[in-house]
């Protein structure tokens, strides 16, 4: 038990907050901090994109990015510790990262577990960079927690496959210049054994990206149609049909992807419970709020503390526990909470928005990004299964999709 | 950064795991029916192979382990639920005194409190009745007056610190137990394996370990380190019940699958492990900032007790509901965690407090940002 940095750590953590200090984008910290619920947070992507870029770019340019990637691929070579060490100096910055998080955290693993040495000095270096964006298409509208069961099929060609069907929830799909889809090579087996792993450019003319516009008004996700993509042999990742184990690769990479937690809202709570009215008063006077504040900062705290403890556990050369599952799980219905709370704080000022009040912007945002959060990357009842069962032990459910994937129920059957 | 318990740490969780499990424990059950206040054979046991003297130096007849390690034996207490004021004695107590600096009350109780003849414990302010009054006598003796409410653990413990009074006229003192012993009837208590008593003081002699500022700044680390250990006890307590839950689980078929099979019971189960994880990662920070400054532990053992609280709690309540019917017999254990859940929950320290602890600190720490 010791909270302190190694000395090696220390002069790192130094190093980092002297970079930072330096060249980070210090004239958008305020518009980041109103805007961290928000995901799309300027009028045009491109706009918050490019300031994304930019950040990317100069942490790369100094040997800051993709800390935890070898350094053969534009990384660093460093452990998951001091990725946490940088992230939680990079403080509001960490936000910007958003757009690569895809890529970086689980693209880029994936191709390094899977792909040929040729593609992966030619992928991985741009995508360190920020140059470029990939994007993850699994989810579709009929395979969602029940990813092993996507539909889009993929008919094989001379020298390639070509695809057809729909996919869902693609973030990033609309500035992506390459995906990575999980597709039916072959319906007549079990639905875990006839998938397979394929990339591909998303300028292709017989692929077509729709925004989905969701309960905020804006466009986060999209919808991608493949009408006949046509894939060569060599943009399969793995073996055909061997599709579902590289999509488990690329889901459980946690060493790549753990950093400094989501933020749950508790800063922006705080703030708005001291803050005082034209009398004088504040919110936090009220025992019943400082109750419920005391409790969301002790989810705050634990997940925080969660963090460290994975990488305890790394670093003693163990696997992390449960403890990132559980973040997610308690994280995101804690911000829901802090959001309704911080609205109703607000009153009925807050029933119109407004992008001038930084107040109702930002609970608003998290209003919307609350419901969004307990759903995606992992639903509450997912995560609850994965828990129950990978940790806890407990029987899997009863499941009617054994048999081979064709004759897999999809809608009520005729009796 | 390390937040875990090291191998030597392990190793003895796993020796002292072996001496509460052996056939020196009573069952809750035992315990009850013999109408003790505590399990004496178990603590007799406990003193003999020095786990009572944990904490404390060699000097006064303890071990030396550590107030990292006393946290982990706190956890194992609270894991296999055995009748003995543990956390109190050997955890609040001990180190509360120890860290006095009053030599000749340190070197007159705590080879006691090591030897198991002594069994402390700590009074918090909200364990007073009314307020009670220092005083002192013609021969120079200190003396106390005042009435408890029911203490946690009071029908076994002989010996007490608190704090009395505040600001300039505080006294950290330290009072027997001796005289004046309300003990209600063991049945009628809410946590059967921790009965409590209250206690009438009149001019009863204490000692004055410390008085004014110094006083307020042991008391305030004492119970930051007191309401720690408890949080721990409170972490294996929800360990237990979840893993009681579970094994029931897997063994009760209904509608011909074991019960744990359903996803209702799994989502339970799933929750109550996620708030296990919440507060072991919380009492882990804690245990590392035992050494830290005075407001880190302050914040961390707040933190690390609303979030035990809540998951013993949700544990024990679940832990009956997976049960169902069996779990709310007197034969259960569940009953046993269920009650001490709550018992905990109240003390040392209700959760209130501890919230409010917490908030006056972030309050008073804030920065307004411009």
């Amino acid at each position: 038990m010791d909270l302190s940095d190694t000395t090696q750590q220390a002069e790192f953590r130094s190093r980092a907050r002297a970079f930072i200090l330096e060249h980070a984008p210090w004239n958008a910290e305020s518009v980041i901090r109103k805007l961290r619920f928000a995901g799309k947070p300027f009028d045009k992507d491109a706009d918050w994109i490019a300031l994304c870029a930019a950040w990317q770019r100069s942490k790369q340019a100094h040997g800051w990015a993709c800390l935890v990637w070898p350094q053969e691929y534009g990384g660093q070579g460093l452990s998951p510790v001091e990725n946490v060490i940088f992230q939680e100096e990079e403080g509001i910055f960490s936000e910007l990262n958003g757009p690569f998080m895809i890529s970086q955290g689980f693209i880029a693993p994936t191709l390094m577990s899977f792909a040929s040495d040729a593609q992966r000095r030619m992928f991985l270096p741009e995508i360190a960079r920020g140059d470029v964006i990939w994007c993850q298409m699994f989810s579709e509208p009929a395979a969602g927690s029940d990813l092993a069961g996507v539909r889009t099929r993929a008919e094989k060609v001379e020298g390639g496959w070509k695809l057809y069907g729909q996919k869902v929830w693609t973030s990033g799909a609309h500035y992506a210049q390459w995906g990575m889809a999980l597709v039916r090579t072959d319906p007549g087996v079990v639905k875990h054994k006839g998938l397979s792993m394929m990339f591909m450019c998303m300028d292709d003319p017989n692929l077509k990206v729709r925004p989905i516009a969701e309960l905020s008004g804006h466009s986060h996700f999209n919808e991608v149609f493949l009408d006949g993509v046509f894939v060569p042999d060599e943009q399969v990742l793995g073996a055909v049909n061997d599709g579902w184990r590289v999509a488990l690769t690329t889901l459980m990479n946690e060493r790549m992807s753990i950093g400094a937690s989501t933020p749950l809202g508790f800063e922006e709570i705080f703030e708005l419970a001291l803050r005082k009215d034209d009398s004088g008063q504040a919110p936090i006077e009220s025992e019943a709020l400082r109750l419920k504040l005391a409790d969301w900062y002790a989810k705050d705290c634990g997940i925080r503390y969660g963090t460290q403890r994975m990488l305890t556990a790394i670093a003693r050369g163990g696997q992390p526990g449960p403890e990132g599952a559980v973040a997610k799980l308690v994280g995101a219905s804690t911000t829901q909470e802090i959001a309704a709370c911080g609205l109703e704080l607000l009153g009925n000022r807050a029933l119109v928005q407004s992008d001038e009040d930084d107040d109702i912007y930002r609970f608003q945002w998290m209003f919307y990004f609350g419901a969004l959060h307990r759903l995606e990357g992992g639903t509450d009842e997912i995560l609850r299964n994965t828990l129950a069962e990978r940790v806890l032990g407990l029987p899997p459910d009863v499941r009617l999709d054994k048999g081979p994937f064709k004759d897999v129920p999809t809608a009520p059957q005729q009796r | 950064m390390d937040l875990a318990f090291n191998e030597d740490q392990e190793a003895i969780r796993e020796e002292f795991r072996r001496v509460l499990a052996s056939s020196s424990a009573r069952t809750g059950l035992e315990c009850i029916e013999a109408k003790a206040s505590c399990d004496q054979t178990l603590w007799q046991t406990l003193a003999e192979t020095g786990w009572l003297g944990a904490g404390l130096s060699e000097d006064n007849g303890g071990s030396d382990l550590g107030d990292v390690t006393l946290c982990l034996l706190a956890e194992e207490i609270g894991r296999q639920g055995v009748a003995v004021p543990f956390t109190a004695s050997a955890c609040g107590f001990a180190t509360g005194l120890a860290r006095s600096g009053a030599t000749a009350a340190i070197a007159q109780w705590l080879p006691q409190i090591a030897d198991g003849s002594a069994i402390g414990t700590v009074l918090l302010p909200s364990d007073w009745k009314t307020p009670a009054q220092v005083s002192e006598s013609g021969d120079g003796q200190a003396r106390l007056s005042g009435t408890t409410q029911f203490i946690r653990d009071g029908a076994a413990s002989t010996v007490a610190l608190s704090l009395i009074g505040s600001g300039e006229n505080s006294h950290l003192v330290l009072l027997p137990l001796v005289d004046g012993v309300r003990a209600p009837d063991l049945e009628r208590t809410l946590d059967l394996l921790h009965p409590p008593a209250a206690f009438e003081f009149d001019h009863q002699p204490i000692v004055i370990l410390a008085s004014g500022a110094a006083a307020e700044t042991q008391w305030q680390a004492l119970i930051d380190r007191y309401g720690l250990y408890a949080a721990f006890e409170q972490l294996g307590g929800a360990q237990a019940a979840l893993q009681m839950a579970r094994e029931y689980s897997l063994t009760r078929y209904a509608f011909g699958r074991a019960i744990g099979s359903f996803q209702a019971l799994k989502h339970s189960m799933a929750d109550m492990l996620a708030a296990i994880e919440m507060a072991r990662s919380n009492c882990y920070f804690g245990a590392a900032s035992l050494d830290g400054a005075a407001d880190q532990l302050r914040e961390a053992t707040a933190v690390a007790r609303i979030s035990a609280t809540e998951a013993f709690r949700l544990c024990a309540r679940q832990n009956i509901q997976i049960h169902g019917g069996i779990g709310i017999t007197w034969e259960s254990d569940a009953q046993l965690y269920y009650r001490r859940a709550q018992s905990l929950a109240s003390s040392p320290g209700s959760s209130t407090f501890w919230k409010e602890r917490l908030m006056q600190l972030l309050i008073r720490r804030h920065v307004p940002t411009t």
